[in-house]
C-alpha cells in the first residue's frame, strides 16, 4: 500500500503526454473562428448587460443592446450625428397629441406591428410596461423618472394594483401627467417604456433573461456573465436596419486581449469601445479617425472636479475660479489616452449647450498657476477625493500636483468603486475637491442642471449635487430654462451654462469623453448613436 | 478514528461559522450603500431608502448574517420545520442566484487550477530533485535563476506576453477565453479537446508562478532527507541507489509537498484572479474581484463560502490522506 | 501575482520552513553538543563556512548595495538629473499620449505645443530610463525611490511575522497543553481564510485610514501592506517555532535551569530564544524575496503603496497597459524585483548551508 502513491507519479506522466499529445493534434487541426456569414461576435472587455429584462436594464451596453430590441412609442433614428439626436416616432404612427396643458400625451400605434414570437403589439403592451416597471416586486430603476405620472406612487407604495395615469383606448396610448414635463418624450426613449408581451413577461423580480422583442433583433439566449445572443426579428416590418442575422456577445473578456482579437477578425467589435487606451494613438495613424477602422466621437458626458461649496477651502468664488485656472486640463486628459475625450471649462456637453459649447472661459491649454495664486493666495488645505483605478490614481496625482504648483496643500483620499458616491453623497461629507463624471441618461439638458446643480434637490443622503451648490438665482433660472420647450430650450440652457461657470464656477469640468471605437477587418457599416452613446449594432455588418 | 473524524468535523464548522463571521463584519463596515448602486444614479434619498428595504440592507448586522445562515441550513422552521434546498441568496447587482454563479465559476476556476497543478508538478519534480542531487552545481543556480526569473515578470505581463506570442503572432493556440468542457455555448467551441486546447496558456502562466516554488521547495526537502540517518543506513546496507533514492529519500521528502499541494490547491480555488483575468476566464476569482468592486456582498459570501469549503475539506482529506501513507502519524 | 498566487507562495515558505525546521531540529541536536562543549565554537564555524559561500557573500553585498542605492542614492541621484520622482512633466509624453522611451531629453515646456519666448529656450530635462506613463515622471527616479518603499515592506513584514511568530510559538511550545491548544487553533482558523479575498475586502474597509499611517518615516500605503502580510504569515515561523521548543524544552540545560529557579521568562529568553536564531534568520531571508513580490501583485489590486509615493509593485502595475507600445516599462521594476528575490535567495541559501554543518559538503 506504501508504494502505491510512487506508481502514480509515473502514470500521471504518462497521462499528461498523451494530454499533451492530444493538444499538439487539435492545435494542428484547429478551425478558425466560426464566422458564418451573417453573424457578428463581439468581445464586451470586462462588463456584462446587468439585465436584459428592459424593466430592470439600465447601463449603457444594455441599452446599446435594447436598442436593437426594443420597440418604443419614439425613438432616435439609427443615423450619426445632429439627426441621431432628433426625436422620432417609433412603434407611434406619428408624435403625440400634447393637451391638458402639456399634461395629458396621446400616442396612436401603428396596426400591424409584431413581437419576435408572432404576436401583435398593442397599446395594452405598453401600458404592461408602465405597470412591470412601477410593480414593486420588480424594483426597477426607471422609478425616480416616473414619478409625475399619475398613479405611480400608489402602485410603488403598495396602495394601488395598476398606475392609472397610462391607459389603452382602441389604437391610441394615453399618458396623464401630475404636471408637465418637457422632457417625457426624451424619457420615454429609455428601454424601460418599451413594448412588452404580457402573456410573455411575467412579474419576475430576478429579471427575464430573454423575452420576444418588437425591434429588429430579439435575445435568443443569455448565459449570464458569459454570452448574449440576438437574432433578427422574422417579423419585424419597420425600417430600422438590421443587417446581420444573429450577433453574439462574448461577455466579459480581458481588454488587451479584446485589442488583438478585434486585430485579428475574431470579434467584429467591442461594443464597449476601443478599451485599451494606450493603442489608439496607433490606430489613428494606422487608419486615421472615422474613415476605416477607427472612430471617434464625442459623448454627451461631462468630467468634472466638484468643488464643495459648502467647505471652507472652495467656499469663495474666487478660490473656485482659482481652481479652475490652476488645473492641467490637457494633462488630465491625456491620462485618458489618445483622443479620449474634447477638454471643455463649461457644463453642458456640445450636444446640448445649443451653440454656447466652446468659450474658453477658463484656461484650456494648460495649468496657470500663477493665476491661481493671483486669485486665491491663501489656499490652504485641500481634501481630494477619486477613485483608486490606474487611471483615478494618475489624474489624482495630476490635479494634487496641479494644486500644490498653485499654493494648496493637498491630501488625496481614495475609493474603490462607488464608495465615493455615498460617501460624497452624504451632506457634510468632508471633501473640497473631487473628481466625478456624468453621463446623459436622456439627451437634455434638465438631466445635467436638474440633477446636478438644483440647490433644491440637497438631501441629508445620495446627493448628486456634489457641488452643494445651493444658489436661489440659479434655481430660478433652472426653472426658467426647463419651461422652455422647443427650439429655444437648448440655448437658454447653453446660456445658462455660461453664466453658471462665470458667476459660480461650481465646478472645473475637464473635459467632454470620446468613445473610440475600433472594427475588425472585415466590419462595415459603423454608424455612432450620439443618443445611446455608443455604435449601433444594427447598422454593422460582414463584408 | 472515528472519533478524530467527529471532533475534526465539528471544529471545520466552527472554523466555518467564524471566518464566514469575520467576513460578513468586514463587508457590513464597508462604508458604501449596496442599494444605492441598485437603485440608479438618479434615485434620490427616499428612492434608496426603498431599495435598501427590498434588499435588507437596512437591518442591523446580526439580523442579515442570521438570514445568512439560515438560508445555508437545509431545515426551514417558517411555517413548521420542513427540508428545503441550502441556498446562498441572491445578488444585489445583478439579482443572479448565487448558488449558480459560484455554480457556473467555480468548474472553470478548477479546469485551470488542476491542469496548472499537473504541469507545475511535473517541471518541478525532475528539476527540484536533480538540484537537490547537486547542489550549486551550474544546473541548480540556472535552475534557481530561471524560477526567479519566472517569478519576478508579473503575471498579467506573462500572460498577454504568451497571448501575443504564441496566440497572436504564431496561431498555435487561442488568444484567450473558455471552451466549456461539456458542449459550447451558442456558436463558441466546446467539448474536451477545445477545453484543454484553450487552456493551454493560463496553465502555463499559472504554472510558471508556482513551478518555481516547488523546485525550490522539493530541493530543500530532498536535501533535507538525504542527510537522514535511515538514509545513511539504506545505503550502508549497500542498497543501490536508485532504491534509496524512491523507497527512502523521495519518499519522506514529498510527504511535505501532499500538504502544500493540498493547500495550495485548495487556495487556489478561491480564485486564481491575475490568470483569469488575463485569459477572460469567468471563474471564482474573477467574479469575486468584480462582486467586490460592486459591494455585492451575497456574491462575495457566496465565493468565500465556496473558497473557506474547499480549504477546510482540502485540510481535513490532507491530514487523513497523510496518515494513511505515513504510520508514524496516529489521529488521535 | 494574485494573493491566491501570493498565498501559495507563503505556503511556500512555510514548508520551506518546514524542511528547514526540519533541517533544524536535526542540526541543533548537533549545535547543541557543540555548544555544550565549547558555546564559540559553533558561530565561529558558522562564520567560517559562511565566509567559504563566495555567492551567499555576493548575495549579501547586493542587497546591502540595493539598500545604499535606494535610501542614499535616490536621492543624489534627484540632485544630479534636477528634479524629484513625483515631478510632472508634459514634455515626457508623447502627442500619443505615451511615455518616453530610455535616454530622453526633452523641453520642460507649460503644456503641449507651448512655443518659449526668444531668447529664452525651455529648460532641458533628461529622464534615463524615459517617464513612467501617461502623468510623465522620471522611471528612473521612480525605480530608485520605489526601492525604498519594496524593501520597507519586505522587511517590515517579515519582522512583524517573524516576532509575532516567535511569540506565539514560544509560547506554545513552552506551556504546551491548553495554551498550546489555543495557539494551535488560531494558526488553523488564519490558515482556513480565503487570503485573497480578505485583503482585498480588509483595504476596502480600512484602506484609507490605513493608508494614512505612516509612523513618520514609512512611505503612504506601506504600513497596510505589512499589516495584510503579516496577519496571514505570522503562523509559519510560529510553527517551526512550537516544534523547537517542544523539543528544546525537555533538553537537559532548560531543565537545569528550571531546577536552579530560573523564571519562565528568563528561561525562555536566555536559553531558548538563542536557539532559535538560526532557523528564524534563513527564514526571514527567504521571507523578504516573497514579500516583495507580494507587494507587486497587492499594488495590481490597488490594495498597494498609494501614488505619487512610488514602488517596484505599483510600476510592475502599471506596465501591462503599455505591454505592446512601451514593453521596457516591464523590465526596470521586473529587474529590481529580479535582482533583490535572487540576492535574498541566495543569501538564505549560503546561510542555510553555514548554519547546516552536514549540508556543506
Amino acid at each position: 500500500m506504501r508504494k502505491r502513491l510512487w506508481y502514480t507519479a509515473p502514470l500521471s506522466l504518462i497521462a499528461v503526454s498523451v494530454l499533451a499529445a492530444l493538444l499538439a493534434v487539435t492545435a494542428s487541426a484547429q478551425s478558425s473562428a466560426s464566422n458564418a456569414s451573417g453573424t457578428l461576435n463581439f468581445g464586451s472587455a470586462g462588463a456584462d448587460v446587468d439585465f436584459t429584462d428592459p424593466a430592470l436594464a439600465y447601463g449603457v451596453l444594455s441599452w446599446q443592446i435594447e436598442y436593437e430590441t426594443c420597440l418604443q412609442l419614439v425613438n432616435y433614428p439609427d443615423k450619426t450625428g445632429a439627426a441621431g439626436s432628433q426625436l422620432q416616432p417609433d412603434a407611434a404612427a406619428a408624435m403625440p397629441v400634447i393637451s391638458n396643458g402639456g399634461k395629458t400625451y396621446t400616442f396612436t400605434i401603428k396596426k400591424g406591428l409584431k413581437f419576435s414570437d408572432g404576436a401583435t403589439v398593442s397599446p395594452a403592451d405598453f401600458v404592461w410596461a408602465f405597470n412591470r416597471d412601477a410593480n414593486p416586486a420588480m424594483q426597477s430603476p426607471v422609478i425616480p423618472f416616473i414619478t409625475d405620472v399619475v398613479g405611480v406612487n400608489d402602485v410603488v407604495n403598495k396602495k394601488a394594483k395598476a398606475v392609472t395615469g397610462v391607459k389603452a383606448d382602441g389604437q391610441k396610448f394615453i399618458i396623464n401627467l401630475t404636471k408637465p414635463d418637457g422632457a417625457l418624450l426624451a424619457k420615454l426613449t429609455m428601454p424601460f417604456f418599451c413594448a412588452v408581451e404580457r402573456a410573455k413577461t411575467p412579474i419576475d423580480p430576478k429579471g427575464l433573461n430573454t423575452l420576444p422583442g418588437a425591434g429588429p433583433y430579439y435575445i435568443a439566449s443569455r448565459t449570464p456573465g458569459k454570452q448574449l445572443v440576438l437574432k433578427k426579428n422574422p417579423f419585424y416590418k419597420g425600417d430600422r436596419p438590421a443587417r446581420s442575422s444573429t450577433m453574439v456577445f462574448t461577455m466579459n473578456t480581458n481588454d488587451q486581449q479584446t485589442y488583438l482579437q478585434v486585430t485579428n477578425g475574431t470579434y467584429a467589435a467591442d461594443p464597449n469601445g476601443l478599451d485599451v487606451p494606450t493603442a489608439a494613438a496607433g490606430l489613428a495613424k494606422k487608419y486615421g479617425i472615422n474613415k476605416s477602422r477607427f472612430w471617434v466621437n464625442s459623448l454627451v458626458e461631462t468630467d468634472y472636479l466638484a468643488l464643495n461649496t459648502a467647505n471652507k477651502a472652495f467656499g469663495s468664488l474666487a478660490a473656485r475660479k482659482a481652481a479652475n485656472y490652476a488645473v492641467d486640463r490637457p494633462a488630465v486628459l491625456r491620462a485618458r489616452g489618445f483622443e479620449g475625450g474634447v477638454r471643455t471649462s463649461t457644463i453642458l456637453p456640445k450636444a446640448l449647450a445649443g451653440g454656447y459649447w466652446g468659450q474658453k472661459i477658463y484656461a484650456t491649454k494648460g495649468a496657470d498657476p500663477a493665476k491661481a495664486k493671483q486669485l486665491n493666495p491663501n489656499c490652504g488645505h485641500v481634501n481630494l477625493w477619486g477613485g483608486n483605478t490606474t487611471l483615478a490614481q494618475t489624474q489624482e496625482g495630476i490635479v494634487r500636483y496641479n494644486l500644490t504648483q498653485a499654493g494648496c496643500d493637498v491630501t488625496v483620499k481614495q475609493f474603490g468603486g462607488y464608495a465615493i458616491y455615498t460617501a460624497a453623497g452624504t451632506k457634510g461629507a468632508d471633501f473640497d475637491i473631487m473628481f466625478s463624471g456624468w453621463n446623459q441618461d436622456y439627451p437634455d439638458p434638465i438631466d445635467f442642471f436638474g440633477i446636478l446643480l438644483d440647490g433644491r434637490n440637497i438631501h441629508a443622503q445620495n446627493n448628486n449635487n456634489l457641488a452643494y451648490i445651493n444658489n436661489a438665482e440659479l434655481n430660478k433660472k433652472i426653472d426658467q430654462a426647463n419651461a422652455i420647450t422647443g427650439e429655444g430650450r437648448l440655448k437658454a440652457f447653453g446660456k445658462l451654462d455660461i453664466w453658471t461657470t462665470t458667476h459660480l464656477a461650481p465646478w472645473v469640468s475637464i473635459d467632454n469623453r470620446n468613445l473610440r471605437d475600433y472594427i475588425g477587418p472585415n466590419v462595415a457599416g459603423y454608424v455612432f448613436q450620439p443618443a445611446k452613446a455608443a455604435m449601433d449594432l444594427g447598422t454593422l455588418y460582414l463584408k | 478514528m472515528l472519533r478524530y473524524l467527529v471532533r475534526r468535523i465539528l471544529w471545520a464548522v466552527l472554523l466555518f461559522v467564524v471566518v464566514t463571521l469575520i467576513a460578513f463584519v468586514l463587508f457590513f463596515l464597508i462604508p458604501a450603500n449596496p442599494a444605492q448602486l441598485a437603485c440608479g444614479k438618479a434615485c434620490t434619498q427616499q428612492d434608496v431608502q426603498r431599495v435598501a428595504h427590498a434588499l435588507g440592507t437596512d437591518r442591523p448586522v446580526y439580523t442579515q448574517y442570521g438570514w445568512f445562515l439560515g438560508r445555508l441550513m437545509p431545515v426551514s422552521f417558517k411555517g413548521g420545520p420542513h427540508l428545503k434546498k441550502p441556498n446562498l441568496g441572491r445578488s444585489f447587482v445583478n439579482r443572479r442566484d448565487v448558488d449558480s454563479v459560484v455554480a457556473e465559476a467555480a468548474p472553470v476556476t478548477a479546469s485551470l487550477v488542476f491542469g496548472a497543478m499537473i504541469l507545475w508538478m511535473l517541471i518541478a519534480l525532475p528539476v527540484g530533485i536533480l538540484s537537490a542531487l547537486r547542489p550549486r552545481s551550474l544546473l541548480d543556480r540556472a535552475s534557481m535563476t530561471g524560477v526567479l526569473i519566472g517569478i519576478s515578470l508579473h503575471p498579467v505581463f506573462i500572460g498577454l506576453m504568451l497571448s501575443f506570442l504564441i496566440g497572436y503572432e504564431a496561431h498555435l493556440t487561442p488568444i484567450a477565453g473558455y471552451a466549456n468542457f461539456f458542449g459550447g455555448l451558442y456558436g463558441a467551441p466546446g467539448g474536451p479537446i477545445q477545453w484543454a486546447y484553450h487552456l493551454i496558456l493560463p496553465w502555463i502562466t499559472l504554472a510558471i508562478l508556482n513551478a518555481a516554488i516547488y523546485v525550490r521547495m522539493i530541493r530543500a526537502n530532498v536535501m533535507e532527507t538525504m542527510n537522514e540517518d535511515f538514509v545513511r543506513t539504506a545505503r550502508a546496507k549497500g542498497a543501490p541507489e536508485f532504491r534509496v533514492m524512491r523507497a527512502h529519500i523521495l519518499r519522506n521528502a514529498l510527504l511535505p509537498i501532499v500538504t502544500m499541494l493540498g493547500m495550495d490547491v485548495a487556495a487556489a480555488l478561491g480564485g486564481a484572479i491575475f490568470t483569469e483575468t488575463v485569459f477572460g476566464l469567468n471563474g471564482l476569482g474573477y467574479n469575486a474581484i468584480q462582486a467586490i468592486g460592486n459591494y455585492d456582498s451575497p456574491t462575495v459570501m457566496g465565493i468565500i463560502v465556496f473558497a473557506t469549503t474547499a480549504i477546510i475539506v482540502m485540510n481535513l482529506i490532507v491530514d487523513l490522506l497523510y496518515a494513511w501513507i505515513d504510520p508514524r502519524i496516529r489521529l488521535v | 501575482m494574485s494573493l491566491q498566487e501570493q498565498h501559495d507562495r507563503d505556503v511556500a515558505v512555510s514548508v520551506g520552513a518546514e524542511a528547514v525546521e526540519a533541517a533544524l531540529g536535526a542540526d541543533l541536536a548537533h549545535a547543541d553538543d557543540g555548544f555544550v562543549v565549547a558555546p564559540l565554537g559553533y558561530w565561529h564555524q558558522v562564520w567560517r563556512r559562511f565566509k567559504r559561500d563566495k555567492v551567499a557573500i555576493g548575495g549579501g553585498i547586493t542587497i546591502v548595495f540595493l539598500f545604499l542605492l535606494s535610501f542614499v542614492g535616490a536621492p543624489i541621484f534627484a540632485k544630479l538629473l534636477g528634479h524629484g520622482p513625483d515631478e510632472l512633466f508634459d514634455g515626457a509624453v508623447t502627442s500619443g499620449a505615451l511615455p518616453l522611451g530610455p535616454w530622453s531629453h526633452f523641453a520642460n515646456q507649460p503644456y503641449v505645443g507651448a512655443v518659449a519666448p526668444p531668447g529664452h529656450p525651455f529648460q532641458q530635462v533628461f529622464f534615463p530610463l524615459g517617464s513612467d506613463g501617461a502623468q510623465g515622471r522620471d522611471e528612473f527616479l521612480r525605480l530608485l525611490y520605489g526601492g525604498q518603499a519594496s524593501l520597507e515592506v519586505a522587511i517590515g513584514a517579515m519582522l512583524v511575522s517573524i516576532v509575532i511568530g516567535i511569540i506565539m510559538g514560544s509560547i506554545a511550545g513552552y506551556y504546551g497543553g491548553f495554551v498550546d491548544l489555543i495557539v494551535s487553533r488560531i494558526t488553523e482558523l488564519v490558515q482556513a481564510f480565503p487570503v485573497v479575498l480578505f485583503i482585498i475586502a480588509l483595504a476596502a474597509v480600512a484602506g484609507p485610514q490605513l493608508s494614512s499611517i505612516t509612523l513618520g518615516f514609512l512611505g503612504k500605503g506601506v504600513f497596510t501592506i505589512i499589516v495584510a502580510l503579516s496577519v496571514f504569515s505570522w503562523f509559519y515561523p510560529a510553527r517551526i517555532v512550537r516544534a523547537q521548543v517542544l523539543s528544546l524544552r525537555e533538553k537537559e540545560f532548560v531543565e537545569a535551569a528550571r531546577m536552579v529557579g530560573a523564571s519562565d521568562a528568563r528561561i525562555i529568553r536566555s536559553h531558548l530564544v538563542p536557539h532559535l536564531v538560526a532557523p528564524m534568520i534563513v527564514l526571514a531571508t527567504i521571507v523578504v524575496g516573497q514579500n516583495v513580490l507580494a507587494e507587486a501583485g497587492l499594488s495590481f489590486l490597488g490594495v498597494g503603496v498609494v501614488d505619487p509615493t512610488p514602488s517596484w509593485g505599483t510600476l510592475l502595475a502599471q506596465a501591462p497597459a503599455y505591454y505592446l507600445e512601451v514593453p521596457w516599462l516591464m523590465l526596470w521594476p521586473g529587474l529590481a524585483v529580479l535582482i533583490t528575490t535572487l540576492a535574498f535567495n541566495l543569501l538564505g541559501d549560503g546561510l542555510r548551508d553555514a548554519f547546516d554543518p552536514r549540508s556543506a559538503r
